[in-house]
């Protein structure tokens, strides 16, 4: 009976554990999150569709003190020849959900980078599905639990046209470079010191 | 003596036995019955016909010889269903048809599942005559039929659960009670890119327009049943 209670609790703490695994809410979470409330805006015609072509980056920073408001998404467009680009401002409770958003003031169109196969907004986004997959891996687990920001980039890999996810964390100098082909999938990742 | 007698007699009855079941095996693994692991979705499955099967295999690959001038005729449905068992034989057991072409892994599957679910002339349009704005009716005749392969905690789309709780509390707003309009399961059944739901570049084709009004009235009446 002992060992059936003892086994039971164990069972039951594991599974509260993975659970929470599954649940947590992280910074990599939030950038992810912004991309896919950036699409549902786009869809219902709330924000301009320039933010699926020429979206570049998104920032994360916890807010303290504003309750509900947890985390705060800051989202740019492509910088312009002059000026400030256009930014979206999505602010998160604890659990990830969107509570509001805004478009800043004074943004100046950006430089289109004519994607050619997945957009910018989807390219963005499949980064952080990486990370998101793979947390546990020690070196990708800062820019799980940390990251401060995604800025997606336009390169090569081995002579192959590439998008490149470079995420930042506020836990390490290191950089995490993510290779994406423009159809979307999965190349490689890096860790940069 | 006569002791020496029974027992060699069952002895030899016992033998029998085992050489009987032995040949029975051999015979049950050419049975033109056994499973052979030909996949297709729920939802390929349910969209099978004699019209599918006769345009993506029989027209190919079987009717140039067996027409109406052949000893087996392939060219109506009537004459296939005559020949199913052999059909089934000659295809997947012997491999001796057709004799002039091999059929894909995708010909073969669409064949073998067609035979399994009986042959149907018509595909199966009956899940939908079913299908009810509640949670349990659109699970098992939407999310079970086209989306679980992916929406499940293992799968290549665990961050989207389809489970009533995971649907309700998403942070990516997938029901939003009253609100069909804005709730990401919506959006995604009815959206036109390559981001509709089930993904087309995987093979799934739209949802029809009653799964897509089941689900809007299942929303709109508050997403609780």
């Amino acid at each position: 009976m002992k060992t059936l209670f003892i086994a039971l609790i164990g069972f039951l703490s594991f599974t509260q554990a993975a659970l929470a695994q599954v649940t947590k809410i992280t910074n990599a979470s939030i950038i992810e999150l912004s991309s896919h409330k950036i699409d549902r805006l786009i869809n219902l015609k709330k924000i301009d569709g320039t933010f699926r072509t020429k979206i570049e980056r998104i920032e994360v920073s916890l807010i303290s003190n504003q309750p509900p408001y947890v985390y705060r998404s800051l989202i740019s467009q492509t910088k312009p020849l002059q000026g400030n680009p256009i930014q979206l401002e999505i602010l998160f409770d604890k659990d990830g959900n969107a509570l509001t958003y805004k478009v800043l003031p004074n943004g100046v169109p950006g430089v289109d980078k004519n994607w050619p196969g997945k957009d910018a907004l989807e390219l963005s986004e499949n980064p952080m599905h990486y990370v998101l997959a793979n947390s546990t891996n020690p070196q990708i687990n800062p820019f799980f639990t940390d990251a401060s920001s995604l800025t997606l980039i336009r390169g090569t890999l081995a002579g192959q046209d590439v998008a490149q996810g470079q995420l930042t964390s506020y836990k390490t100098k290191s950089t995490l470079n993510i290779y994406i082909k423009l159809d979307g999938t999965f190349i490689s990742y890096e860790i940069m010191p | 003596m006569k002791l020496n007698k029974i027992i060699t007699y069952n002895v030899f009855i016992i033998l029998l036995s085992f050489l009987t079941s032995c040949n029975y095996s051999v015979l049950k693994n050419s049975d033109v019955n056994q499973y052979v692991d030909y996949k297709l979705s729920p939802e390929k499955i349910s969209q099978l016909s004699y019209n599918k099967i006769a345009q993506s295999v029989l027209s190919t690959n079987c009717t140039t010889c067996h027409g109406n001038s052949g000893t087996v005729n392939l060219e109506s449905y009537a004459e296939v269903l005559k020949n199913l068992t052999l059909i089934k034989k000659v295809v997947f057991f012997d491999k001796s048809m057709p004799k002039n072409s091999n059929l894909n892994e995708e010909q073969l599957a669409t064949l073998w599942n067609w035979i399994k679910i009986g042959a149907p002339e018509n595909p199966d349009d009956s899940h939908q005559d079913l299908l009810m704005p509640t949670f349990d009716s659109i699970n098992k005749h939407v999310f079970q039929t086209s989306c679980k392969d992916c929406h499940n905690v293992t799968g290549s789309a665990s961050r989207v659960l389809l489970d009533k709780e995971s649907l309700l509390n998403s942070p990516r707003e997938i029901v939003l009670p009253g609100n069909p309009d804005e709730s990401g399961l919506v959006l995604a059944l009815e959206r036109t890119d390559d981001n509709r739901m089930p993904p087309a570049d995987e093979g799934y084709s739209e949802v029809s327009q009653k799964i897509k009004d089941t689900i809007r009235t299942w929303i709109t009446n508050g997403a609780k049943d």
